[in-house]
């Protein structure tokens, strides 16, 4: 084991709370196949007593098994978050507001020019970002004219979700996306986001009390992505500030919130599609909002000028959104950003990217939330 | 009495404020929970079902009862946003009509939709479905004819199945012809899903899955789980010669136990009664696999006792588990240095009586 290791860390997936010396290891060789919690498919999760030089734990057959397990859950985590500073970050949006959209666009865009903000950004694990890939692939991998956008979000499905199975009836949890970033002056950090179907933030019965939110009382911050194209749109779309009300009384249960008190996540509103109304309100994001300072090289300053132009435009566009917003957070910033942009037949985002360097800014600048 | 349910994206659903994937009809009166299970089980990959239908007979537990549902999921054009969409439809039958309702008349006899363009509603009318006519031929128009018998042997038998077909087939009735070749009485038992992978047909409490795809596809989906037999029909093939295969067992409700439970708190609390040698089925690919009978579970999260009937467990596990019970040994050592310490006790006082009765 290294040296390195937290004094304590949380899952995830279920959120128990563990020393890493708990930690379960998961058994390489082919016979040792097969786990009560996790599945038949998956290997065997154990407590090793045996370790090589290299401090990897070895299985009862011998082998040398590098992937960790949680304790309670069994489901992997990377080992990243036993030896590094971890922090969550969940994005909310109602269905359709392009939540996974703007996410692939922003790790593509995080990839391509995290060398200009002075900082880097890598999957801790490819194979946990594999979904992720796939976004980035179709969006800008793709033939000329031919772009592809991520499908509709589903509200089920091993492939986005893990499935646990808790007093006999399956429920299941967003699969994590883990990203080691190399801060400018302090280290490295793990960023851990969330990204489930908008249904799921949905105020309603089937999501009384919803493992697949649980993350939301734990989120060190919170993009709020707010298509405004939709708002107020014919045809009955969702009310987005709704989906907002919902995010926010969830994270008063779960993070146990005075209701007195106004909520002590950092919020960003992302405010999508601004290469169509952006230029309307004055907003330019023709260029990359860079500084020689702070810890990801984000120009804070200026994002603050950004945030109260589009704050002072939608406080006629969307007042029920800035009264709700008001009433729950006084950590607000607005970032207009365009996951897509272009003409139809390239993607060209803008500003993608700056809503979680923004988060990632403040979530490393504030306190550890307990 | 039945009921229906409709789930696709939409820009409202029955429940006020709904939107995106939602229930755009529903029967009156059916249970809000079952409602919540349909939403999670109208889940559809267009690449497991090679972007045809995909259905589904399996029955869930609500309130303490078993309820059947056979569902059907096609992709229908694009939602109100402008992506992709699909709709499921479902049909719910109580455990009041569960004995007398073949759910192979409702998967052939009922109008399953394929769009829906009307308001969003509750509906008054119950779903009803006719009851004549099965047979169709499709395993024998797929150039399969044979397979549909094997398949339901192997169901018979109280194993699990993974089936892979070429693209193009008649899912439905193939799935339909399966369902004929068992006994009525297990046709809701069994569990048929299609297009989905082995670890959420489990949880489903399915036992066949069939995947549509051509035959390069290839991932984790399209491979068969330690326990399940993989019959891969994308090339066509001869079927295999009947055997005769005594009845076993109908096998396996849940595969895992409930989560916040480590394999060693649970090898504590539960006890685990092994069969007599011989009567364990072994599975391929999970080597040294016996049966295990487990007597009882206590209550997860509170709630009612987990109704599991049998798991699977290798000696491997068990003897890894017990490698890491320190705190066991502990308290066995505990036990036994009390057991000795009252052995001296009892000899000391013996041999004090014995030396006043000489005296």
């Amino acid at each position: 084991m290294p040296q390195t290791l937290v004094p304590s860390t949380s899952c995830p997936n279920c959120w128990n709370a563990f020393r890493p010396t708990d930690v379960r290891f998961i058994a390489e060789h082919p016979s040792l196949m097969g786990d009560p919690l996790a599945g038949p498919a998956e290997g065997l999760r154990f407590r090793s007593s045996r370790f090589d030089l290299q401090g990897n734990a070895i299985d009862p057959e011998g082998k040398t098994c590098t992937r960790l397990a949680c304790p309670a859950c069994h489901v992997e985590m990377p080992r990243a978050l036993l030896e590094a500073d971890s922090r969550f970050l969940s994005i909310v949006g109602a269905p359709g507001s392009g939540k996974t959209c703007l996410l692939g666009a922003a790790s593509w865009s995080l990839r391509t020019y995290a060398g200009d903000y002075g900082c880097s950004w890598v999957d801790v694990d490819p194979r946990m970002n594999m979904l992720l890939h796939s976004y980035e692939s179709g969006l800008f991998l793709a033939a000329p004219g031919g772009y592809k956008k991520p499908p509709k979000t589903e509200v089920a499905g091993s492939s986005l979700y893990n499935q646990l199975v808790v007093g006999g009836k399956v429920q299941i949890t967003p699969k994590p996306m883990y990203f080691r970033v190399g801060l400018r002056m302090e280290g490295t950090t793990v960023l851990t986001l969330y990204d489930n179907a908008g249904e799921h933030f949905m105020p309603g019965p089937d999501n009384l009390d919803p493992l697949h939110t649980r993350h939301l009382g734990r989120a060190d911050a919170l993009i709020f992505v707010f298509d405004p194209t939709q708002a107020r749109a014919a045809g009955g779309s969702s009310r987005q500030e709704l989906v907002l009300i919902e995010a926010m009384a969830r994270i008063r249960r779960y993070a146990g919130t005075d209701q007195r008190a106004t909520i002590g996540t950092p919020l960003f509103v992302a405010l999508t599609k601004a290469d169509v109304w952006g230029r309307e309100v004055g907003i330019d994001l023709g260029s990359r909002p860079t500084a020689d300072s702070g810890q990801v090289g984000i120009d804070m300053d200026r994002l603050r000028q950004v945030s109260l132009k589009a704050a002072k435009h939608f406080q006629s566009a969307a007042p029920e959104l800035i009264q709700s917003i008001n009433a729950f957070s006084e950590q607000v910033t607005w970032v207009p950003c365009s996951a897509l942009g272009g003409d139809g037949t390239k993607v060209n985002p803008a500003w993608a990217e700056v809503p979680f360097l923004a988060a990632l800014e403040t979530m490393i600048r504030s306190p550890r939330r307990v | 009495m039945a009921y229906e349910v409709v789930n696709t994206s939409a820009a409202a659903g029955v429940v006020p404020g709904q939107s995106g994937y939602c229930d755009v009809l529903r029967t009156q009166g059916i249970p809000e929970p079952i409602c919540s299970e349909l939403a999670r089980m109208s889940h559809y990959d267009s690449e497991l079902c090679g972007e045809g239908e995909s259905v589904s007979v399996c029955t869930i537990r609500f309130g303490g009862e078993t309820w059947g549902v056979v569902s059907r999921t096609v992709p229908c054009g694009v939602d109100h946003t402008g992506r992709m969409n699909r709709l499921a439809h479902h049909v719910v039958v109580p455990p009041s009509e569960l004995e007398s309702t073949d759910p192979l008349d409702v998967l052939c006899g009922f109008a399953f939709r394929s769009s829906y363009d009307s308001a969003p509603r509750m509906s008054s009318s119950l779903p009803t479905w006719s009851g004549a006519g099965h047979a169709s031929g499709a395993w024998l128009a797929a150039k399969l004819a044979g397979w549909e018998r094997h398949v339901a042997d192997v169901l018979a038998a109280g194993r699990k199945s993974m089936v892979l077909l070429p693209m193009g087939v008649a899912l439905r009735a193939m799935v339909a012809e399966v369902l004929t070749a068992l006994p009525r009485a297990d046709r809701w038992r069994v569990g048929v899903v299609t297009g989905l992978d082995a670890n959420t047909a489990w949880n489903q409490g399915a036992r066949l899955r069939f995947l549509v795809g051509a035959a390069n596809r290839a991932g984790a989906a399209w491979q068969a789980w330690p326990g399940e037999e993989a019959i891969d029909l994308r090339t066509p093939q001869a079927p295999p010669p009947r055997v005769d295969r005594p009845r076993e067992k109908p096998h396996v409700e849940k595969q895992r136990a409930p989560a916040g439970w480590d394999g060693d708190t649970a090898d504590r609390l539960v006890s685990l009664t092994p069969k007599p040698s011989g009567s364990g089925q072994r599975k391929p690919g999970f080597p040294g696999a016996i049966d295990v009978e487990i007597d009882s579970l206590p209550p997860a999260d509170g709630g009612s006792p987990i109704d599991i009937g049998l798991i699977e467990a290798s000696p491997r596990i068990l003897a890894a588990s017990i490698s890491n019970r320190r705190t066991e040994a502990v308290r066995w050592g505990i036990v036994a240095t009390w057991a000795l310490m009252g052995l001296l006790a009892g000899a000391l006082v013996g041999t004090v009586l014995w030396q006043v009765t000489r005296r």
